[in-house]
């Protein structure tokens, strides 16, 4: 009885200790996940990376160009990526991202919206958001549905200030 | 199939063939029903090796490894069931786990904020390794009832809370943990002690170790 019953225990521990020895690392094109707990944020470098959050208390991620990133079910979300980046955030309280040219990105469901759009040629949508602000320091759309206060600065934080109507694009 | 499947068989084939070897010899020297016939004890001291076999609860991803200890303190010599050999204890814990990941989260701290619109922060800066790694302490108070079903086995049960540091840094807790384990009695006061956390509650390991019945 003592030598099945060791036995079964070398088995579980065997079938255990020969798994995830690799580590993770966030590489472009590969997985790049927060889930569950409390902050968390990814980094990944080059091109193409594809980062999510969700289900985080705070959780953000930080990108180069042709970054796709999804943030839903945290407390805060932050972004921060290069050109040619796809963003969305939803189901939050608030959204926060940086993003360069020739980018996307979509907010909806939120209490609150800012982006700081430091190229050209960016497309900001703000669905069902409280607040929704957008700071171009080029040329940019904005799109607003169902929100609140639809703001946008065109030339950079202190650049002219023009508010946007429901439907209305708009933008520098 | 992956490392849980293969340990959540392994366990299911260990049940198995316990119950049904234990089944077929355990007749002749049952002690379930012959009450002090079990080691007497006042505390059951018990260093292990944790298993992580599902993801932790907070930070980190995957199966972990790791070494802990146990106190277990007998409360009550005869238990809650009159008619049985049962006994009562108090057990204290700690238990460190190492998760390597999956690589599904690569994580780590944001050191620069930049101000955003609408009164938001942007992070613009994660620190760490890139990985996931992580490492947990676990600390566990709980009730365990034992049964002393044989001359070389008993089992137990044990409900309690833990608190826990997630990533060993941030202050966690967990209500309810839940666990069920068994021993083989190399002597009457030396065994093999497995315990195994019952995932419904979110007590995501397992322990293999020695108890010594002092």
């Amino acid at each position: 009885m003592a030598r099945l019953f060791a036995c079964i225990c070398i088995a579980a521990l065997l079938a255990l200790g020969g798994c995830d020895d690799d580590g993770g690392i966030c590489d472009p094109g590969g997985p790049c996940e927060c889930e569950g707990g409390n902050d968390c944020y990814l980094a990944c470098q080059g091109s193409g990376c594809i980062e999510s959050c969700h289900h985080q208390t705070n959780c953000g991620g930080v990108c180069d160009d042709h970054c796709r990133f999804e943030c839903h079910d945290v407390n805060d979300c932050t972004t921060s990526c290069g050109d040619f980046c796809n963003a969305s955030c939803h189901n939050v309280v608030s959204c926060g991202a940086i993003i360069g040219s020739d980018s996307t990105y979509k907010c909806h469901d939120t209490t609150r919206c800012g982006v700081h759009v430091v190229g050209t040629g960016s497309t900001v949508s703000c669905d069902h958001i409280a607040t929704c602000e957008v700071v171009c320091e080029g040329s940019c759309e904005v799109r607003c549905n169902n929100t609140d206060t639809c703001r946008v600065y065109c030339g950079g934080p202190d650049g002219s200030e023009r508010l946007c109507d429901d439907g209305e694009s708009c933008g520098c | 199939m992956g490392a849980s499947g293969l340990v959540r068989a392994a366990l299911a084939t260990a049940a198995l063939s316990a119950g049904l070897t234990f089944a077929a010899s355990a007749s002749a020297q049952s002690t379930i029903q012959k009450y002090g016939a079990r080691p007497s004890y006042g505390v059951e001291l018990e260093p292990h090796m944790t298993l992580g076999w599902i993801d932790p609860p907070g930070y980190g991803t995957g199966e972990g490894i790791g070494l802990g200890g146990r106190a277990t303190f007998e409360i009550i010599g005869h238990g809650f069931i009159p008619s049985i050999n049962n006994s009562v204890g108090i057990g204290v814990g700690a238990d460190w786990i190492h998760y390597h990941g999956d690589g599904t989260g690569p994580r780590g701290e944001c050191i620069a904020w930049a101000p955003g619109p609408a009164g938001t922060r942007i992070c613009t800066e994660v620190s760490g390794s890139g990985n996931d790694d992580t490492d947990y302490l676990w600390i566990p108070v709980v009730m365990q009832w034992n049964f002393w079903l044989h001359r070389k086995w008993s089992v137990f049960g044990e409900a309690g809370a833990a608190l826990r540091f997630d990533d060993m840094h941030d202050l966690g807790f967990s209500p309810l943990v839940m666990w069920g384990g068994g021993r083989y009695h190399f002597t009457d006061n030396t065994t093999l002690t497995l315990r195994v956390g019952l995932p419904f509650v979110l007590t995501p390991y397992i322990s293999l170790g020695v108890s010594f019945l002092l």
